[in-house]
C-alpha cells in the first residue's frame, strides 16, 4: 500500500507564505480564497510575537488540510463527497458535493473553503497546472496534496517551492521512505492531537 | 484530443528550450479584453509550452523559473531544475508575478504628461514620438551631461552602452567616487578599503561554507525575510552546530530562528563591535601571527602626521597586456625585531613587530598601527558600550569571548539595517578589524560583511560588450544623492526603474528639482512613483516577455542564468535593450550595438574568463536556461591565498584617508537623529527605520494582487508601550511627520517592536498608503567624511525621527 503524507519542520519554516502563493497558483485557487495558510499562533498580528517585549516566541506554522486517518469532515459528509482515495488522501468530488458545508464545520483545523459565488481570479483566466478541476460556485475544496502534480511522481507545490526546505513529502507506509525514517528520527507531532484526527501531515517543533 | 502544432509556436518553444507538451486547448478562453488586445495569433491558442527565465528583483535571490504559457498567457511558475539542485527554488514574490505580468498598472503604451507632474493626466503617444521628444530635449539641453542615466537595483540591462555613446552621466551604486548612489554603500566604505574589494562589503565567503561557521554574529541583517532563497544555508548551518547570534532592536524572522537575540538600541551596531575590539586586545585573543602576516597591522606610522611610513618607489613595469608603463606603489615600512631598525614591509625574511612605539634613524618617531590601535580603543570598554547599545555588559563579555576563542567565526550586517545610517562606515571599519583580528578573512565559514550571495562564487565571471575607448562617460561632479540640494548639470533624466521615488531621501526635494528640469523620463513596466512623477513613460517589458529567443543573462550562485523567450512583449512594450537601441539610433550612434540580445549576451560569455568558457546562449537554451560555470563544488572563499587588492596585498586596516577626520581607525561617532542625544528627540522620539519585508523587494510588489492576498499592505508597527501613550490600537491611521513632511499609514501594535523605535518596511507607493508618501519624512543629510572613501556618501535613509498620532 501507498499513503501519502508530509512532515512540516517548524523550526526551518520561516513564515514567507511561498507555500501558500504556490498552492494558490498550482490549484487554480480564486482571489480571497485560500488552501494553504500560514499562522502566527498567539499572536496578535503576522510579524508579531508572543510575550512581552524583549522576551518573545515566535512561530510560524503552515495549515492546510491535515489528511486525517479519521476524517471528521468525511464522517458529517451526508452524500460521501469527501472520501479519502487508495493513497490516503482526503479528497472531494465536486459533482458530489451539495454544498451544505457541515463538513467546514466538522474540520478542527479550519482548512476547507467554500464557493459562495462566482468566482474572481486575478489574472482573469485558469491558471496552475491545467488538469486540477475547475471548481462550480456552491461547492467546498481544500488540498489534495497536489494529487494532479503526485500522480506525475512529482512532489507537492508547497513542497517543490518551500525555499528553507521545511517540507518532506512521501510514502508514510514505505519503512525507508525519506518521511518514514524522519519521523522516527524527530518524533513529530500532529495539530490538536487531542481532537483524535490521526493526520498525515506531522509537525516537528 | 487532438493537438495542432502550429510552426511559429514548435519555433518558440523549441527556442526557449522547452519541453513541448503539445496538448490541445480545455477551452478556456480570457474575458479579459486588455489581455486580447495584445494576443499572438488567434489560431494558436491551444496549445501549452513550458519556457524558462529568472527573477532579478534584486533580492538576491536570482531564481530560474520554469514556466507554463497556456493559450498564449503564463499561468504557471515553478523553481527550475538547476545543475545544483540546491538552488532550485523560489518565494512567494516569484510566484506571484503570474498576476503582475498582467497587471492593471502595466504602462501599455508611451504617454506624455499633460497635466500638472504628478497629477496623473497622461496622453499616449507613438513610439517615434516618445524618441523625438528626448531627442529634442537634449537638443535644447546640449545634451552630454546633462543627460542623467538612472538604473534600480534589480535591473540586469542598465543600459550599458548609451550614457558612454552620447556622453552622458550614469549613476551606480558601485561606481567609485562621487557618483555613487549612496545606497548600499555605507558598510562597504568601511570594509573594502581594507580588503581591496569592489563590492561594497560583501561577505568574503559564499553563505553554502556557514555549515564550517561555529560562531555567526549577525547585526541589523534579517536573512529569513530579506534573502529568502539563503534561507536553507542559514538552517543548514545551524544545524551543524553554528551558534546564530542576531543584533536587532526589532524581534525579526531571522532574531526568532536563531539561537539568541540581542535587542539592541538602533544604530550603536558600532559601539558594540569597538567593545568587542577593546576586548579581544586587552584578553590577548587576537591571532598575532595572522596580523603579522597578512595585515597591515605591524606598519609604521608617523606619529606626529598620522601618515604611515612608505619606503622608495620602486623601478616601473611594463603592463603586458598594453605595453604602457606601470608605477607600482611605494612598500610600506615595519619595525624589523632582528635588524631594530625600519625595513619596507615587503623585505624577503622582514618580519614587522606588531607592537612597539620606535625612533628611525631619521629622528620620526613611529608607532605600529596595532599600538596605535590599542590606543584609540582605551575608551572603549565594554561597561561604555553598555550605555550607549543597552546590551548589558556581562554579555557583551560573553558574546565576545564566543565570538574571538571559536574559529571560524563570521560576522554579518545587513544592507537593510547597519547599512542605512550615516554611521556604517564605522560600523562596517569596525567589523574588517574585528575579522581580522582573529583570523578569519579568507577561511571558509569566516568573514566579515554583508550577508549577501550574489556577489561572490562564479559571479563576474562575465565580460563587457565593447565600446570604442574614445566614448566615455560623463563625470558627476555631485553626490548622487544631493542632486536635488546642489547646482547640477543634469537637465534630463532617463530613469530605469522606480529611482525618483526610491533612490533619494526627503521626496519633497525631489519633486522640487524636478521641477527645474527639462525632461524626466521613466522607463517601467508598471506606474510606479516615479513614472507618475515623469513628463514622458516608456513601456518596457516584464522578465517574462522578450523581442527574440532571449533577454538578459546573469551569473549568480555559481551558475549563468538566461532570461529565455516565455512571452513576447504584452501590450507596446519594449525591452531595455531595445529601447537604448532606439535611443542610440537616434542619436546616431546604434552602430556600435548589438544586433540582438543573442549577440549581446554571446559577446559577455567569449569575452568572459574560463569560468564561462564553453557557455553560450544556445548551450543555455538547450539546458533550460541555467548551466553551471567551470568552478569548484566547493563553496567560494575570497582570500583564501591572503592576498587582497590593496596597495601591500594585505589586509590595509589603517585608512589614512580618514586621518583628518579622526577615523583612520575607527572612532566612536553619533548617528545623525537616530542617536539618543539629538534634541530633535524631544518632538520627535521615536527611531523610524524602513527594513525590507518578505512581501516585497525595494518597491517591487507594491501593486502585486497576490501579495496583497497575503499581507496587510503598509502599517507602521509601533511597541505596546509607545501606542498605548498615544492611545493607539491595531488598524489605526496614524500621522507620522517630523520637520520635513509627514505621511498617514494604519498601523499595527507589535510585541516585537523596540519601545522607543517604529518600523515600516520600505518601497510602498503612495498610491497604497492613506496620504502622502514613506520618503516625506527620510532623512538626506550626509556626511563628509565618506566623500573621501571609497563609495562616498551613504543616504541614512534610518537616521530619521518621527512623532506618531493618531490622524
Amino acid at each position: 500500500m501507498t499513503k501519502y503524507g508530509m512532515v512540516i519542520n517548524l523550526n526551518r519554516c520561516i513564515g514567507c507564505k511561498t507555500c501558500v502563493v504556490a498552492c494558490k497558483m498550482q490549484n487554480n485557487v480564486p482571489m480571497d480564497m485560500l488552501w494553504n495558510r500560514v499562522i502566527n499562533a498567539g499572536a496578535r498580528s503576522y510579524d508579531d510575537a508572543v510575550g512581552s517585549y524583549p522576551n518573545l516566541i515566535k512561530q510560524y506554522t503552515p495549515v492546510a488540510c491535515q489528511h486525517c486517518e479519521n476524517p471528521p469532515c468525511q464522517a458529517v459528509c451526508p452524500v460521501g463527497a469527501t472520501h479519502t482515495d487508495e493513497f490516503g488522501r482526503v479528497l472531494i468530488d465536486y459533482d458530489v458535493c451539495i454544498g451544505c458545508r457541515i463538513c467546514m464545520a466538522a474540520c478542527p483545523y479550519n482548512a476547507r473553503v467554500f464557493n459562495w459565488s462566482e468566482p474572481v481570479r486575478v489574472p482573469d483566466f485558469d491558471y496552475g497546472q491545467k488538469e486540477v478541476a475547475v471548481r462550480p460556485v456552491g461547492v467546498v475544496e481544500k488540498c489534495t496534496l497536489c494529487a494532479e502534480r503526485t500522480s506525475e511522481g512529482k512532489d507537492p507545490m508547497c513542497v517543490s517551492a518551500c525555499p528553507s526546505r521545511a517540507r518532506t513529502y512521501g510514502d508514510l507506509d514505505d519503512p525507508e521512505s525519506a518521511i518514514s525514517l524522519l519521523i522516527r528520527d524527530a518524533k513529530p507531532e500532529h495539530l490538536l492531537p487531542e481532537k483524535g484526527t490521526s493526520p498525515k501531515i506531522y509537525y516537528i517543533t | 484530443m487532438s493537438s495542432t502544432l502550429s510552426r511559429r509556436n514548435f519555433i518558440k518553444s523549441g527556442a526557449a528550450g522547452a519541453a513541448f507538451l503539445g496538448l490541445a486547448s480545455t477551452g478556456m478562453l480570457s474575458a479579459c479584453s486588455w489581455i486580447e488586445q495584445q494576443a499572438v495569433g488567434e489560431e494558436e491558442q491551444s496549445e501549452e509550452y513550458t519556457a524558462y527565465t529568472y527573477h532579478s528583483v534584486n533580492c538576491g535571490g536570482r531564481c530560474s523559473l520554469k514556466c507554463t504559457v497556456r493559450d498564449g498567457k503564463l499561468v504557471n511558475i515553478e523553481p527550475n531544475d538547476w545543475p545544483d539542485s540546491r538552488y532550485s527554488l523560489c518565494c512567494l514574490k516569484g510566484l506571484s508575478e503570474i498576476e503582475r505580468v498582467y497587471s492593471a498598472d502595466r504602462i501599455q503604451t508611451p504617454m506624455k504628461r499633460v497635466g500638472e507632474r504628478g497629477a496623473g493626466q497622461w496622453e499616449a503617444i507613438s513610439w517615434d514620438e516618445a524618441i523625438q521628444m528626448i531627442v529634442d530635449a537634449a537638443d535644447k539641453t546640449g545634451g552630454k551631461d546633462s543627460i542623467l542615466c538612472i538604473g534600480s537595483s534589480g535591473l540586469d540591462y542598465k543600459f550599458p552602452s548609451l550614457p558612454r555613446l552620447i556622453g552622458a552621466q550614469q549613476s551606480h551604486f558601485l561606481a567609485k567616487g562621487i557618483v555613487g548612489t549612496g545606497i548600499d554603500n555605507g558598510i562597504g566604505n568601511g570594509i573594502d578599503q581594507a580588503t581591496g574589494d569592489g563590492t561594497s562589503g560583501a561577505m568574503q565567503t559564499e553563505v553554502t561554507s556557514w555549515v564550517d561557521s561555529k560562531v555567526i554574529l549577525m547585526f541589523g541583517n534579517n536573512m529569513l525575510e530579506t534573502g529568502i532563497g539563503d534561507s536553507q544555508f542559514f538552517f543548514d548551518a545551524k544545524e551543524a552546530g553554528a551558534q546564530i547570534i542576531v543584533f536587532d532592536p526589532n524581534y525579526s524572522v531571522t532574531a526568532a530562528k536563531a539561537n539568541r537575540w540581542i535587542p539592541i538600541e538602533a544604530a550603536t551596531d558600532h559601539a558594540f563591535l569597538l567593545a568587542m575590539i577593546s576586548l579581544i586586545l586587552e584578553n590577548k585573543w587576537y591571532n598575532e601571527e595572522y596580523l603579522v602576516k597578512n595585515t597591515s597591522m605591524p606598519f609604521l606610522i608617523d606619529t606626529k602626521t598620522g601618515k604611515l611610513l612608505r619606503g622608495a618607489l620602486p623601478a616601473q613595469t611594463t603592463d603586458p597586456a598594453t605595453g604602457k608603463p606601470v608605477q607600482p606603489p611605494a612598500p610600506f615600512k615595519v619595525w624589523d625585531a632582528t635588524a631594530n631598525a625600519p625595513v619596507d614591509h615587503n623585505t624577503a625574511g622582514a618580519i614587522g613587530l606588531l607592537e612597539g612605539s620606535f625612533k628611525t634613524p631619521d629622528g620620526v618617531a613611529v608607532t605600529t598601527v596595532f599600538s596605535q590601535l590599542l590606543k584609540t580603543q582605551e575608551p572603549y570598554s565594554p561597561e561604555w558600550a553598555a550605555e550607549i547599545t543597552h546590551v548589558p555588559a556581562e554579555t557583551i563579555k560573553e558574546i565576545t569571548e564566543l565570538y574571538a576563542t571559536s574559529h571560524p567565526a563570521l560576522l554579518g550586517l545587513g544592507w537593510g539595517g547597519t547599512d542605512k545610517y550615516a554611521i556604517s562606515d564605522v560600523t562596517g571599519h569596525a567589523a574588517i578589524i574585528l575579522g581580522s583580528l582573529t583570523g578569519n578573512i579568507g577561511v571558509s565559514g569566516g568573514g566579515a560583511g554583508v550577508v549577501n550571495h550574489h556577489f561572490l562564487a562564479a559571479n563576474g565571471g562575465l565580460g563587457a560588450w565593447p565600446i570604442p575607448a574614445e566614448f566615455v562617460k560623463a563625470e558627476t561632479k555631485v553626490h548622487n544623492g544631493y542632486l536635488p540640494l546642489q547646482d547640477n548639470p543634469t537637465k534630463i533624466i532617463l530613469c530605469q526603474g522606480n529611482g525618483l521615488q526610491q533612490m533619494f531621501a526627503w521626496q519633497q526635494k525631489t519633486n522640487e528639482w524636478l521641477d527645474t528640469l527639462e525632461l524626466v523620463v521613466t522607463i517601467d513596466p508598471f506606474m510606479t512613483p516615479s513614472a507618475e512623477l515623469s513628463d514622458l513613460i516608456l513601456p518596457t517589458t516584464t522578465n517574462f516577455e522578450t523581442e527574440g529567443k532571449c533577454g538578459t543573462m546573469l551569473s549568480n550562485r555559481n551558475h549563468i542564468l538566461l532570461q529565455g523567450h516565455v512571452l513576447d512583449p504584452l501590450f507596446e512594450s519594449k525591452s531595455d535593450f531595445q529601447i537604448e537601441k532606439e535611443l542610440a539610433a537616434a542619436f546616431g550612434v546604434d552602430k556600435y550595438l548589438a544586433a540582438d540580445m543573442a549577440e549581446y549576451n554571446n559577446k559577455l560569455l567569449s569575452a568572459g574568463k574560463p569560468t564561462v568558457a564553453g557557455i553560450t546562449v544556445e548551450t543555455l537554451l538547450e539546458n533550460q536556461c541555467v548551466q553551471r560555470a567551470k568552478v569548484p563544488t566547493t563553496p567560494a572563499v575570497g582570500h583564501l591565498d591572503q592576498k587582497y587588492g590593496t596597495p601591500s596585498g594585505k589586509l590595509e586596516l589603517y585608512y589614512e584617508n580618514q586621518i583628518e577626520y579622526d577615523q583612520a581607525l575607527p572612532t566612536y561617532v553619533e548617528a545623525l537623529e537616530a542617536n539618543a542625544n539629538n534634541p530633535l528627540a524631544a518632538n520627535y522620539p521615536l527611531k523610524f527605520s524602513q527594513p525590507h519585508s518578505r512581501f516585497l523587494v525595494h518597491s517591487q510588489f507594491s501593486n502585486s494582487q497576490w501579495i496583497h492576498q497575503v499581507c496587510d499592505g503598509p502599517r507602521m508597527s509601533i511597541s505596546s508601550a509607545d501606542a498605548q501613550a498615544r492611545g493607539l490600537s491595531t488598524g489605526d491611521v496614524v500621522l507620522v511627520r517630523n520637520d520635513r513632511g509627514n505621511f498617514k499609514v494604519p498601523c499595527t501594535v507589535s510585541e516585537s517592536i523596540r519601545p522607543g523605535h517604529v518600523i515600516m518596511s520600505e518601497g510602498w507607493w503612495p498610491a497604497q498608503l492613506v496620504d502622502g508618501s514613506l520618503q516625506n519624512v527620510t532623512n538626506n543629510q550626509m556626511v563628509e567624511r565618506q566623500a573621501k572613501l571609497k563609495y562616498s556618501m551613504v543616504i541614512a535613509y534610518y537616521d530619521t525621527r518621527v512623532e506618531v498620532e493618531k490622524a
